[in-house]
């Protein structure tokens, strides 16, 4: 059996693919990789179709393969193989969430379709464990290897759209957004907390629970924004004034701890 | 009914007509091209994969009917034991004793409004008025699964272990939520839902 041992979980490590959407009505969020766009080019750069399930972690990942492999990583400039016993270390920095993917992907147990793991609502393949031994799917030559590993290419200018519960501050939230700088304060899977001047919340809102989406800006009775991340749940209480374009949300998501960066408004799409 | 913004691939529907849960299966019938449908206590939440969809969408939702008869409700009896931590709070809120928080309880057909904050965790409406009591003021950190609850004009069953401030009644043995079954949430928007006392 081609294999991998964990050799060191790291942090925050956890199986992901495309995640598990058309349930939200049911309370199972979508979940999936924070990072889309680099986990589906690492697939392509070791020859797998884009969906295949890779391994997500915040660093400190050390891995150990039984078998040769081709293997790509957010650490390394390009796909490698690699023989037997070689170990790879994913070490933590650089950006807030990296990734692996290997030749034929890691297999793991689905559920719900989908082998990732959601954090918040515990679904999915659990985290991995030291020692763990990951069995590895088989070589798919259908697909055409792509050369290059992404590198991050870090924006700190995140668009932003008006959200549905904008009209409900008493002070403009979209102006107060972005005429400031804003600090990572942590980032998880979850969501992503945000540290600056609080925002003047609306006094005794008394909003109902409603639907969120990825990327929903929500502000707390303390002002401090959090940015809905995958594994976000799939209501909440909390106004919404504003949502992260879809095209700039893997930037925030890969912003460390105590990074600054701004928010840019764009225009309403309707 | 208001269509609210969410961004290039969404948009908040608040107060349709119909209801959130009529309405939803409205939006399922008239075959919109939407990703997703996920109905709350005032609004419906819907989602699309292409951002050039949405305007179609939004267009369309004036014409959607509101489908009031539900094809495939079930009734899901629920046995409960009445021994939760704040069924004295609940009495005294009652100014009555724990038999009346149970027969009250027992007595109301429910309807799921809607199933969210965590998997599978419905929002059953038709409490009675007598019941309705303000969530705690320190949300607990830790809540057993299968924790029977009343939280303002709702009753609810914690499918797992989580945080939550409702005030708990009693405690079911049923499993709520199981990501390995054909219906992984025992109950869906629109589902009847009956509580029975059991002592075991």
């Amino acid at each position: 059996m081609r294999h991998v041992t964990i050799i060191e979980p790291g942090i925050a490590t956890t199986f992901q693919d495309p995640g598990r959407p058309g349930r939200e009505h049911l309370g199972v969020g979508a979940a999936g990789w924070v990072d889309a766009a680099t986990a589906r080019r690492l697939n392509r750069a070791v020859g797998n179709p884009e969906h295949l399930t890779v391994l997500e972690t915040a660093g400190n990942l050390i891995l150990r393969f039984g078998c040769n492999a081709t293997i790509a990583t957010t650490a390394m400039t390009g796909p490698c193989t690699i023989g037997p016993n070689t170990t790879v270390n994913v070490p933590a920095g650089q950006q807030s969430w990296h990734y692996v993917a290997v030749e034929g992907g890691f297999v793991t147990t689905a559920e719900l379709g989908s082998s990732s793991r959601d954090t918040l609502a515990a679904i999915g393949p659990s985290e991995p464990a030291r020692e763990e031994r990951v069995e590895l799917g088989t070589t798919v030559d259908a697909f055409t290897r792509v050369d290059t590993v992404p590198q991050h290419r870090p924006t700190r200018s995140i668009g932003i759209v008006p959200g549905p519960r904008h009209g409900l501050f008493p002070t403009c939230p979209l102006t107060a957004l972005t005429r400031q700088h804003w600090n990572i304060a942590s980032a998880s899977r979850v969501g992503v907390r945000l540290d600056g001047p609080p925002l003047t919340v609306p006094v005794g809102l008394n909003l109902a629970s409603e639907g969120l989406i990825r990327g929903a800006i929500q502000v707390p009775p303390n002002g401090q924004p959090v940015v809905m991340s995958a594994d976000h749940p799939t209501t909440g209480g909390y106004p919404v004034p504003a949502v992260v374009v879809p095209e700039d949300l893997h930037h925030l998501c890969q912003l460390l701890p105590g990074e600054t960066f701004r928010f840019r408004l764009h225009p309403a799409p309707f | 009914m208001e269509v609210l913004p969410y961004g290039p691939t969404a948009c908040l529907v608040q107060d349709p007509p119909g209801g959130p849960a009529a309405f939803r299966r409205g939006v399922l019938d008239a075959g919109l091209p939407i990703s997703t449908c996920v109905p709350a206590e005032r609004t419906v939440l819907l989602t699309v994969n292409d951002p050039s969809a949405l305007p179609v969408v939004i267009s369309a939702l004036d014409a959607v009917t509101p489908i009031t008869a539900q094809t495939d409700t079930r009734l899901v009896e629920i046995p409960v034991r009445y021994t939760g931590q704040d069924i004295d709070t609940v009495a005294q809120h009652l100014g009555g004793c724990t038999t009346d928080v149970v027969s009250l309880h027992c007595d109301r057909l429910y309807t799921a409004s809607f199933v969210g904050f965590s998997p599978g965790f419905a929002y059953l409406t038709g409490l009675d008025p007598r019941l309705v009591i303000e969530r705690r003021a320190q949300p607990r950190p830790r809540i057993a699964a299968g924790s029977v609850a009343l939280g303002a004009t709702y009753t609810a069953v914690y499918p797992r272990q989580s945080p939550g401030g409702w005030q708990i009644i009693g405690f079911t043995a049923l499993e709520m939520f199981s990501a390995t079954s054909q219906r992984p949430s025992l109950i869906t928007p629109g589902d009847q839902v009956r509580f029975v006392e059991v002592t075991r």
